[in-house]
């Protein structure tokens, strides 16, 4: 044998050992069990407006097969892996639709019945009864009753806390004090609080009630396998990271969606997920993080594409360290919150796929906005309140923000304009860009006077939002070194959280809007618009204010 | 023979020793806390104080790094590699399930750079300063100086976008292979031409090649019997040592192509702290590396008859 040909059994070698090495790959899917889904849409029952008013569920919406069903499978393209396997507490995001809860929230942001016909709170809030829709089963056929519901929170109980990709799962954080939960009788579920939670109807709502067929549940709390839901999709396969394959639910009790067959690509390369939907590869991406401002500007006009921008409960604020200099001076924070030119931020850095920052609250769930929260922009009047707190001298200061956001979330861009501005002030802005644990170190450090920070708000709660803005042990005083302390902030937000009316809660939210505004510990840059687009081959993709895609309006159009 | 592997062998036990324990030590020194970063890996997602402080003490986080190493130690000696602090899963079911793709990958492009870059180098360095010479020399700088990331965007907008040939991305045996594979193996390719055309002109001068040429021996059968075989071994040194190398370089070329390999996971897992994850990836990686290197230095042997191993 002369010497090139020599390689060939070596090379014959590796190539047997390449395929048994992607056998190995493809064979290690996770056993694709029949399972169930969720989604957490906005069911169209009743809005629960104040925190425990008790609605009466409406007729569960009939079974409509739809008229033209399409049978080709739709590819769509993710950002992010959104089903995580049996250790998580979910299994899958509510993006996929597979799971259902007791409490989702709608359009707006306000609690609403999806499994549980109505609540009830006792009048010293440590009691929450809930009756459950009734003639509901799990995909597994199991039926969902008091029985399973109990089982559903006993679980979350005993793997809390749990880590999840998606929110990290904890009592506390779900449901408060909880003491207890029983079966009152097959169709009614009643919690025990140790300590009032007037709120839990919005802190429970979509993935901490989440609701599986307790079929699934292993020993430990985690699931024996895909497991069994209510939503209108199920998940009949997953690979980590891959994908996860969805069919409808033929027996879902609410509208069933228009499509079968749904595959959810992940592709976490933004370049990729484009040139994927450019190719014809998928029919459109979506979710998080699907397309960044750049890349949908780019994408509109091309033939054959839409591209969507959907207002999303995600907003960009400016955090002040405020028990320290230079920023524990009110004015300064004052003059900076003035001279911050939002529009500029949306129309120059966001390409216009964003609102304004209106108020701490998102403009998208306007029942809580007010005008007293929303911030001025006056760059005289800044630098009048800017020469009155630094008497002529200049400062320093470091604005630290996370350097792997990409273009989705232009933070550098954002801070070179922040620092122009501020330049103005007399204020010698550092901009300081950091890879991710190292920047959560920094928050919790201290090490910072001006950050970024992205909040979302997905389950509606006023409270979630004003405890962690302005109270003095909130999670962005406390855990992140905020350190705002106003005497008035604290009581009103303990205010809102035991009041059940409406309208003096709205008092109370609007009160502390214009504290926000005239401390400024906090001030909003901007509402995220979520960009995605999609190829003529669909229709009917858009977002939910929860950024939950509509896959249950999506239809093949070719 | 066998006592030289059975040495080799042994000596693989401290190797991993030491590296899992840089993998500890660093990951540490980096910074940040793995229990936060666990609580709030969801998007925006902020956890308080008090459910961090429950994380840590679950996990044996407030204990010193070395009590936690040999923790960690004898569990992984046991083959219980311990569970992902970000995703709860066991870190061994994690990683066998998804390294095997990233081997699939890195071999692939290996053989791509060696059944492009040998045949190529040996082509310019049999013809050295003629137009062959130049144009392959442009071409291996040129493919040299582009990033794999690069690249790889290119091919894909290339024979995804425009000409529709290849898919942009995703798992399997067909065309979704090719491209990754060209963006990873077309340094080492670049390289491996260099390599060959070097020892080639090299080889060419020795006195054994002129006898050879002065019995007579025709071009093609001095150039195969003579040149190729002692052209070849810097070569394969360098591939050999470029295949580590190319499974840390495909994390990258995964991304882009949406490879469902071990590199979003250890992404993942760096930018989130999860010491359990990196620590299993080092100790894989190292004995991927080392099991790698040897099977090179045993191909010596069939390359070159003079080579002796122990």
């Amino acid at each position: 044998m002369s010497f090139p040909f020599r390689f060939i059994p070596f090379l014959l070698a590796a190539l047997a050992l390449a395929a048994i090495a992607c056998g190995g790959a493809a064979s290690e899917a996770p056993a694709a069990t029949t399972a169930p889904s969720v989604a957490p849409t906005t069911v169209p029952v009743d809005t629960a407006t104040s925190v425990p008013a008790a609605p009466v569920a409406t007729p569960v919406p009939a079974t409509t097969q739809p008229a033209a069903v399409a049978e080709r499978e739709i590819v769509l393209a993710v950002s992010r892996k959104l089903a995580n396997g049996e250790q998580d507490p979910y299994f899958t995001h509510s993006s996929l639709m597979v799971w259902e809860s007791l409490v989702a929230v709608d359009g707006v942001l306000t609690p609403v019945l999806q499994l549980a016909e109505s609540w009830e709170v006792s009048e010293d809030a440590l009691s929450w009864t809930f009756d459950l829709r009734p003639g509901i089963s799990f995909t597994d056929g199991t039926p969902f009753n008091a029985d399973a519901a109990v089982a559903n929170i006993q679980r979350f109980m005993q793997i809390s806390p749990r880590p999840s990709p998606f929110f990290t799962f904890s009592t506390a954080r779900a449901f408060g004090d909880l003491g207890g939960v029983s079966k009152v009788d097959d169709d009614t579920m009643e919690f025990q609080l140790n300590t009032p939670n007037p709120s839990m109807v919005f802190t429970m709502s979509n993935f901490f009630s989440s609701m599986f067929s307790p079929a699934f549940f292993a020993e430990n709390g985690d699931f024996t396998g895909i497991p069994a839901a209510t939503g209108p999709f199920k998940l009949t396969d997953w690979k980590p990271d891959q994908f996860s394959l969805l069919e409808r639910n033929e027996d879902y009790w609410g509208k069933k969606p228009l499509v079968k067959n749904i595959r959810v690509r992940v592709i976490p390369d933004s370049g990729a997920r484009v040139s994927a939907l450019l190719a014809g590869e998928v029919d459109g991406v979506m979710e998080l993080g699907a397309l960044a401002p750049a890349e949908a500007k780019s994408l509109e006009g091309r033939d054959g594409i839409t591209v969507g921008a959907d207002p999303v409960s995600i907003s960009i604020y400016l955090a002040f360290a405020t028990d320290r200099p230079p920023f524990d001076n009110v004015e300064l924070r004052r003059a900076v919150a003035m001279a911050l030119d939002r529009e500029a931020i949306v129309d120059k850095l966001a390409l216009g796929y964003a609102t304004p920052g209106k108020s701490l609250f998102s403009p998208f769930a306007p029942q809580w906005l007010s005008p007293k929260g929303e911030p001025t922009f006056d760059q005289a009047q800044a630098q009048t309140l800017a020469t009155t707190a630094l008497g002529g001298e200049r400062v320093k200061a470091t604005l630290i923000f996370r350097s792997a956001t990409g273009q989705a979330r232009p933070y550098k861009a954002i801070g070179e304009l922040i620092q122009s501005e501020l330049g103005k002030l007399g204020i010698d802005l550092e901009l300081l860009s950091l890879e991710r644990a190292a920047e959560r170190e920094a928050q919790t450090s201290g090490n910072w006077n001006l950050r970024f920070a992205q909040q979302g708000w997905a389950n509606g709660d006023p409270d979630f939002l004003m405890a962690r803005f302005l109270s003095s042990d909130g999670l962005y005083n406390k855990g992140r070194k905020g350190g705002y302390n106003n005497p008035e902030a604290d009581r009103l937000v303990a205010e809102g959280q035991g009041e059940q009316d409406l309208a003096k809660r709205f008092a109370i939210y609007e009160r502390l809007q214009e504290i926000a505004v005239e401390d400024a510990p906090v001030t909003p840059l901007y509402h995220v618009h979520l960009t995605y687009a999609f190829r003529d081959t669909i229709a009917g993709l858009s977002h939910r204010v929860t950024y939950q895609p509509t896959l249950d309006e999506i239809r093949l159009v070719k | 023979m066998t006592g030289y592997l059975v040495r080799r062998l042994a000596a693989l036990i401290p190797t991993l020793i030491l590296v899992s324990m840089l993998a500890f030590g660093f990951t540490e020194l980096a910074g940040g806390d793995p229990a936060r970063e666990a609580a709030e890996q969801g998007d925006g997602d902020l956890a308080s104080d008090e459910l961090v402080a429950e994380l840590r003490s679950r996990w044996g986080l407030d204990d010193a790094l070395p009590v936690r190493y040999v923790h960690w130690l004898f569990d992984a000696v046991r083959g219980d590699l311990g569970e992902s602090y970000l995703s709860g899963r066991p870190v061994a079911d994690e990683l066998l399930a998804k390294y095997p793709a990233t081997l699939l990958l890195a071999l692939t492009a290996l053989i791509l750079a060696s059944i492009v870059g040998i045949p190529l180098g040996v082509l310019v360095g049999l013809n050295s300063n003629s137009w062959i010479d130049h144009l392959g020399r442009i071409g291996a700088v040129s493919i040299a100086a582009v990033p794999g990331f690069w690249l790889g965007l290119l091919l894909i907008v290339l024979f995804a976008e425009v000409l529709g040939l290849l898919p942009a991305g995703g798992f399997g045996l067909d065309g979704h292979l090719l491209l990754p594979a060209a963006a990873l193996g077309a340094l080492p390719a670049a390289t491996v031409t260099r390599l060959t055309r070097a020892s080639v002109l090299e080889v060419q001068s020795q006195d054994y090649v002129r006898t050879a040429q002065a019995k007579g021996l025709g071009p093609r059968l001095v150039a195969r019997r003579h040149i190729l075989p002692n052209a070849l071994v810097p070569s394969v040194t360098f591939l050999g040592l470029q295949f580590g190398h190319m499974v840390g370089g495909a994390i990258v070329i995964e991304s882009i192509f949406a490879w469902p390999g071990v590199g979003q996971v250890i992404l993942t897992a760096v930018s989130g702290r999860d010491i359990p994850v990196i620590a299993g990836f080092v100790l894989l990686s190292g004995l991927v590396y080392v099991v790698v290197n040897l099977a090179v230095d045993l191909f010596y042997v069939v390359l070159d008859p003079r080579v002796r191993l122990g």
